[in-house]
């Protein structure tokens, strides 16, 4: 008896042994040698060299700007994305729900090289809406107002491309949670609209909606390619910087990259813990 | 009527960039031509970057599926005790960022004893890590729905031997799930640039990689294949909103971006 319950037991383990062996090779140690090659001296050893060459103005604007470019488009997605979902959900375009909820799919997996394309031969220096604009305002985008697609301002409109129909996939679920009777036995009770919002819709709405921003925020920080063909190198953002790091001959700087990459992991997982917590909270009313 | 207009807004935003995109390649000096797009089919390079991607996709769907679909299935039969680490594990790769995914790698697979870096091998292994949360997914949904337990005991008193009653009774009745998967790993794949970029680049050049490389001197082409990668994704999407009736846009995760 004991016998077979060792074998049964080795049986199980061993059937678990190709999945473990993958994840242990191709995502722990990557991780793992990420975070202790952040603590990796040049000579050997361990030490903060890394962290206080990351901690030079150069990368700590990298930062602010990433955590700022991901936080705007965040907000802007959150925000108009919840008001669409709330419209196609709850208000006046509920029997044009299936097909926006299906742009919404195709759109928010267009993103990219591909996508930072769109957006130059659309908004760029001779894209065709630049050209309109100057043709019906009299006013260029470019040399009038400033405005450039290869520059912060251009990332914030191309981020908000790919953030805006994943908040609306995310918020449909949210807004269906908040049941027509509710709002109707608010109002049998007395209530008028801003009780209702206040007391009912908010408090259900609330955490879903942001645990779904924290999850744009995440979104948006650990973006590559868009940023990489948009901006050639032209702003300061945390992954280019990583990426310069690692690809360059000249500027090689593993430890550096790793230390970078520390203090990204660190923002991301933060983001999705808030994320899984606001989830938890709005598992309440989903149904 | 504010509600339909932020709704037409909102839609005439997603539409702008492909606007702009499909009259830049398909208008020249005002004429209608398809010259642009007509071009990748005498272009040698096209094909054999694109028979790359394409290798790819399929060594990561077959390797991401069947790792997740048998581990899945496994934990849910003779380790359910493990089910919440399984679900983290599978969980992990959305935390981690592609550029620091490719930053680990690199340090780990370019010296012996695995030197990897610059083969096809690495990329399907690293895209296969980036499957693992929507294959699990899709599996982990396929079994709470059947009664994979009931259904196991059945074929067993029927005489069938552990790997018939996977193969022959569990996997066709995940098998919604696991072409949406397949599917999403497929559009993963044709996308992807950041780990093509840092792991493998001009050593295994990928579509994505390709078209990036054209943009730079002959932007029409260049923008007719990013048309096509459009083309791609949206097909993908399609199938999948078709196989799976829900909608799985959120769990393709920051791999593309």
């Amino acid at each position: 008896m004991r016998r077979g319950r060792a074998a049964h037991l080795l049986g199980t383990a061993a059937g678990l042994a190709p999945f473990a062996v993958f994840v242990t090779l191709f995502l722990i140690l990557p991780v793992a040698q990420m975070l202790a090659g952040a603590f990796a001296l040049p000579g050997g050893g361990a030490g903060l060299d890394n962290f206080r060459r990351a901690l030079a103005p150069q990368y700590l604007e990298a930062f602010r700007t990433s955590v700022a470019l991901s936080v705007e488009t965040a907000l802007v997605g959150a925000v108009a994305g919840t008001a669409v979902a709330y419209a196609i959900v709850q208000g006046e375009l509920r029997h044009r729900q299936t097909l926006v909820i299906t742009f919404c799919t195709v759109t928010s997996n267009f993103a990219g090289v591909p996508l930072a394309f769109a957006f130059i031969t659309t908004l760029g220096v001779v894209g065709w809406v630049t050209v309109a604009f100057q043709a019906v305002f009299h006013v260029s985008l470019y040399n009038d107002l400033g405005f450039t697609i290869y520059s912060y301002l251009g990332l914030v409109v191309v981020y908000t491309y790919f953030q805006l129909p994943l908040m609306v996939l995310l918020a449909v679920p949210a807004c269906a949670a908040l049941r027509r009777e509710w709002q109707e036995a608010a109002r049998n009770l007395g209530a008028g609209a801003w009780r209702f919002w206040r007391d009912v819709g908010i408090p259900v709405l609330a955490p879903p909606l942001v645990g779904a921003a924290a999850l744009l925020f995440a979104n948006a920080f650990g973006a590559y390619a868009t940023a990489y063909s948009l901006s050639s190198g032209a702003i300061n953002l945390v992954p280019l910087r990583i990426g310069t790091l690692i690809n360059g001959d000249v500027s090689f700087d593993a430890g550096l990259a790793n230390a970078l990459g520390l203090g990204m992991t660190v923002v991301i997982a933060a983001a999705i813990l808030v994320y899984q917590a606001a989830n938890r909270r709005a598992r309440r009313w989903m149904r | 009527m504010i509600q339909r207009s932020v709704v037409a807004l909102f839609l005439l935003y997603l539409l702008l960039p492909l606007s702009g995109i499909l009259g830049f390649t398909l208008l020249d000096g005002g004429r209608l031509t398809l010259a642009h797009y007509r071009q990748s089919l005498g272009d040698a390079e096209f094909a054999a970057y694109m028979a790359h991607s394409l290798v790819l996709a399929a060594g990561t769907v077959v390797l991401g599926v069947s790792l997740m679909t048998f581990t899945t299935f496994w934990v849910h039969m003779r380790a359910r005790s493990l089910k919440p680490l399984l679900e983290l594990t599978a969980f992990l790769p959305f935390v981690v960022p592609a550029v620091t995914l490719a930053l680990g790698l690199i340090q780990l697979y370019s010296r012996p004893p695995l030197p990897l870096t610059g083969t096809a091998t690495l990329l399907v292994l690293a895209y296969t890590v980036l499957t693992l949360p929507f294959a699990y997914r899709a599996v982990e949904n396929g079994l709470a729905a059947i009664d994979s337990r009931t259904l196991s005991e059945a074929a067993q008193s029927l005489g069938a031997g552990w790997w018939r009653r996977f193969l022959t009774v569990i996997v066709p009745n995940l098998w919604p799930g696991i072409t949406s998967a397949a599917l999403l790993g497929f559009a993963l794949v044709m996308g992807e640039f950041t780990l093509a970029l840092f792991l493998v680049g001009s050593a295994y050049e990928t579509y994505p990689l390709y078209l990036n490389q054209v943009w730079r001197t002959d932007p029409k082409y260049g923008a007719a294949l990013a048309v096509l990668s459009f083309l791609i994704t949206w097909a993908s999407s399609v199938a999948i909103l078709w196989t799976s009736r829900r909608a799985p846009g959120q769990m393709q995760g920051a791999a593309l971006r």
